[in-house]
């Protein structure tokens, strides 16, 4: 698994320092296993345990999802037919921001003070223009 | 020297309050940039941060070195081209005819060097090579380090609205080819310089009493500097 982390961790006081606080910003750090771990357990629960999946999801991707289905979050999660578990390629972390690359999806989740969250899943990149955004099953409004 | 007492405040309240102002503008710059960063945080429904979190964040690191790097390459630029370049009735410029790196006699290095002149101008050889560029040279420096810093944080903080809007991080090498670096570097450059070029022009004309930035109130337009 590539862990292409940058974190943005500083460790010194201010003035002077802020300079070589953001040349440190490319260290890696343990970000990336966290975030890893948290789009694993959304992808296993998805599929076999939605009520568990949804308590993976931010707030604004779960509202929107209960508002275009009509219907609780449990229920509309398996609906939307999202890929399983597969082996993770990537893992890009940046500030509160993160993606993840697995075999079958992309993921893309955020951070919030009870862990990292999925805004968006069952995504996929259909044109080479980085400047499109991923079309995605789930995500926020 | 003169014979009046030393007193470290007064001998250094330019420094000291220059200094003062940076932390106070700084310590401000931290506050209003995090009331932001929580408004578009809560505008797209994710998580507002602390302001320690904030302020070792890559967001508040790019504001910061963006600004610094254009600082630092105006007053390199700008000690450097004054050295060949002139601006005839300005208290900014050398007097017309004295541009270039200038004699050893003048410049007061080596065997004309003085009682009291710094022991690496006395030096003669490389010493007072080094030391004859060591303004710009650290000036330099200093950009260059900044603007790599704009270049790195600038890339995190640039992903994470990237991956918030569902697209695909960047790599350094494409960021720094990127209209948001670009655009950050260039509304800096471009502001400093402006600046500069306006005071020389203004300093031909317009005075600041007292000031040694201005010429004399009564020193004709035409004179190019105020040293004598």
């Amino acid at each position: 698994m590539r862990h292409q982390v940058m974190t943005r961790r500083v460790h010194a006081p201010i003035a002077a320092g802020l300079l070589a606080l953001v040349a440190l910003s490319a260290c890696a750090s343990p970000e990336a296993d966290g975030v890893a771990a948290a789009a694993t357990r959304f992808a296993a629960f998805s599929a076999t345990a939605p009520d568990k999946a949804c308590l993976l999801l931010a707030p604004g991707t779960r509202r929107e999802l209960e508002d275009s289905s009509k219907s609780r979050c449990g229920k509309a999660l398996p609906e939307q037919k999202l890929p399983g578990s597969a082996r993770i390629t990537a893992v890009d972390v940046a500030g509160d921001s993160a993606r993840v690359v697995t075999a079958s999806q992309t993921l893309f989740l955020a951070r919030f003070d009870a862990g990292w969250k999925v805004t968006a899943a069952g995504c996929k990149q259909v044109t080479a223009d980085d400047a499109k955004p991923y079309t995605c099953l789930v995500k926020g409004s | 020297m003169s014979n009046q007492r030393r007193r470290p405040l007064r001998d250094n309240s330019l420094s000291i309050v220059f200094g003062l102002l940076l932390l106070v503008t700084l310590a401000a710059q931290a506050v209003s940039g995090a009331a932001l960063y929580n408004e578009q945080a809560r505008t797209a429904g994710l998580q507002e941060i602390s302001f320690a979190r904030y302020l070792s964040s890559s967001q508040f690191a790019v504001d910061v070195a963006e600004n610094w790097q254009s600082e630092y390459l105006q007053f390199t630029l700008y000690i450097l081209l004054t050295v060949w370049l002139i601006q005839r009735g300005s208290s900014e410029s050398k007097k017309p005819g004295e541009s270039g790196r200038e004699s050893d006699e003048k410049q007061h290095v080596g065997p004309f060097a003085l009682p009291d002149s710094p022991r690496w101008a006395r030096a003669g050889g490389w010493r007072t090579a080094v030391y004859s560029h060591s303004l710009v040279s650290v000036m330099a420096v200093i950009f260059l380090l900044s603007w790599a810093a704009q270049a790195v944080a600038g890339r995190v903080a640039n992903n994470q609205d990237r991956m918030r809007n569902l697209l695909p991080p960047e790599g350094l090498a494409s960021y720094i080819g990127s209209a948001d670096f670009w655009s950050r570097t260039l509304q800096n450059w471009q502001s400093e310089l402006l600046a500069i070029a306006s005071m020389a022009v203004f300093a031909i004309y317009l005075r600041e009493r007292g000031s040694p930035e201005s010429k004399l109130v009564g020193a004709p337009h035409v004179e190019t500097s105020s040293d004598d």
